[in-house]
């Protein structure tokens, strides 16, 4: 049966808003895709949804005394002159020509065929041009010509020297990608008791050896070959047993640092069992997982 | 509008003020170590439940603040939002009795905070003694107490203001001033007590037991209740 630690000992009731970390044993995600054609690969919290009754340790805590979220999505500058965009797409068609088949039976021949239509491609697309342009693009391939010299020349430069104008560059923001969100909470601990001293020793005891990796893994034969991966918590807020109606949600999280100031009373002092008489308890979390705006459905509160 | 007023209308007003003469404070709720600590330096039980609070002759009702946050949502406006309740440390100023045990009561109250090192053995005298805290609110051996409590009453006593505190003591004892001159005067010290919060109001009043808390009802009050109509002190916890 998993163990419960709470602090402070006497306070957390029905009503009262604190932190509850559940310690979860680890469950990779995995390198089998769903079934069928999809390509929904299982992932951590999937996975340890079927091990939401493996709870190996819950702690209760106050809520932090800094309590913030940062939800971060990838997004970053692109841009592709018009001329560059204009060649892409003559090249589109040469590429949809090109047959995978006839690339594994003959991979010379079809790749030579490949770069001829290519270059026959890239003559129409220049024949298309006007006088005015084809004079800048002749500036700025002499710029890459020079550069071959070690002049270092940025052909942009060159034809804005040259005309006053530079290549339209298409700049917009596009989408790069998901992050994963990092959480910093930090937890002070004043013991009030003997009873509490233990508690808040067992807590801080409890975090560094699931946050740690595991070194006795593999039967006795592979013992020493592997390392294993350390536990993982889910945090949640909660209002005595029940969700916090505002707060946001976590998902399952790996604790990827702990500080525990000792001399939280600003010098070494302590109480007759060795206890200090304040500490300052930073846990550092990183979900295992991104956050999706199909998440957001089953979750109360502000959500994610 | 303003009311016109004859003299005979405010009598009965001003004429009931309180009055700041009438108070009583009263020490309880310490821990059994921290009661042994004390019993073995001469200060008794007894005297801490019955004399100190009477010695007393000088007291502050607490005092409390709100805390605020400023949000200017409207342009040109700034709004105020309290978001959490300050307490201001109570100070009470003591006679000193001719045996100190009111002084040390304080003092040794203090000492027992900061005595989480044995205090019984010759160590404590030692040079090189170190100490260590005792846990504040350890049911056997805890510094704080929550039975302290000041009653504000009038010659009467038919109303009676009470406060209780929760966590406290003392955190700082006034140097005492000695000096020569005149036989008349009287040692005395003050001391500052710091504590986690208090409630104003009884808190074992009828108010209290119907789930109103913490209005301005005594203990009195509700005495008089009970006696005077049992049944009706009954139906009224039930409605």
């Amino acid at each position: 049966m998993a163990n419960s630690l709470r602090y402070p000992k006497s306070i957390i009731g029905y009503d009262t808003d604190h932190t509850r970390i559940q310690v979860i044993k680890y469950t990779p995600p995995g390198i089998n895709n769903g079934t069928g054609n999809g390509f929904n690969f299982a992932t951590t919290s999937s996975r340890n949804q079927a091990n939401a009754r493996n709870i190996l340790s819950t702690i209760y805590l106050p809520i932090p005394t800094n309590l913030a979220d940062t939800n971060v999505v990838n997004w970053d500058d692109s841009s592709i002159n018009s001329l560059a965009l204009k060649a892409i797409s003559s090249l589109e068609g040469v590429i949809d020509s090109a047959k995978l088949e006839a690339l594994q039976n003959d991979f010379l021949g079809t790749a030579s065929n490949i770069a001829g239509s290519a270059s026959q491609a890239l003559q129409e697309f220049a024949s298309g041009l006007d006088d005015n342009v084809r004079e800048q693009l002749k500036t700025a391939l002499i710029g890459e010509g020079v550069n071959v010299f070690g002049a270092n020349i940025d052909p942009q430069q060159l034809i804005s020297r040259d005309t006053g104008q530079v290549l339209n560059p298409n700049l917009e923001l596009v989408f790069r990608g998901v992050k994963l969100r990092n959480f910093s909470f930090t937890f002070d601990l004043t013991p009030r008791s003997q009873d509490e001293g233990n508690s808040v020793r067992q807590i801080i005891n409890t975090f560094k050896k699931h946050m740690a990796a595991k070194s006795s893994v593999g039967s006795s034969g592979s013992s020493g070959i592997f390392i294993g991966a350390p536990d993982i918590f889910q945090v949640a807020f909660r209002r005595g047993a029940s969700p916090h109606p505002f707060l946001f949600t976590m998902k399952q999280c790996a604790l990827v640092g702990m500080d525990v100031n000792y001399n939280g009373a600003g010098n070494y002092v302590t109480y007759p069992d060795g206890t200090p008489v304040k500490m300052a308890m930073q846990l550092r979390f990183k979900e295992v997982n991104p956050i999706y705006s199909e998440d957001y459905d089953n979750v109360d509160g502000v959500g994610y | 509008m303003p009311e016109v007023l004859s003299q005979s209308d405010v009598r009965l007003l001003f004429g009931r003020l309180s009055r700041p003469n009438y108070y009583q404070v009263q020490f309880g709720g310490l821990s059994s170590a921290l009661r042994n600590h004390l019993a073995a330096r001469g200060v008794a039980s007894s005297f801490i439940a019955n004399d100190m609070g009477l010695l007393a002759y000088n007291a502050s009702l607490p005092g409390s603040s709100l805390a605020t946050v400023e949000s200017s949502n409207y342009h040109g406006v700034v709004e105020n939002f309290a978001h959490t309740k300050i307490y201001t440390p109570l100070t009470l100023s003591f006679y000193t009795d001719d045996e100190y045990k009111a002084l040390k009561f304080l003092e040794h109250w203090m000492e027992y905070a900061v005595g989480g090192n044995n205090l019984n053995t010759r160590n404590y005298s030692s040079k090189f003694y170190s100490y260590r805290m005792n846990y504040p609110d350890d049911p056997v051996s805890g510094y704080k107490s929550d039975q302290v409590k000041i009653y504000k009453f009038e010659p009467n006593i038919e109303s009676v203001m009470e406060y209780s505190f929760i966590g406290l003591y003392p955190s700082a004892v006034n140097s005492v001033e000695v000096s020569y001159g005149p036989n008349d005067s009287v040692t005395r010290v003050t001391a500052s007590f710091k504590y986690d919060r208090f409630i104003a109001g009884s808190t074992y009043s009828l108010d209290f037991l119907r789930g109103n808390g913490f209005g301005i009802n005594s203990i009195l009050d509700t005495a008089e209740d009970i006696i005077s109509s049992p049944g009706q002190f009954l139906a009224s916890l039930i409605n």
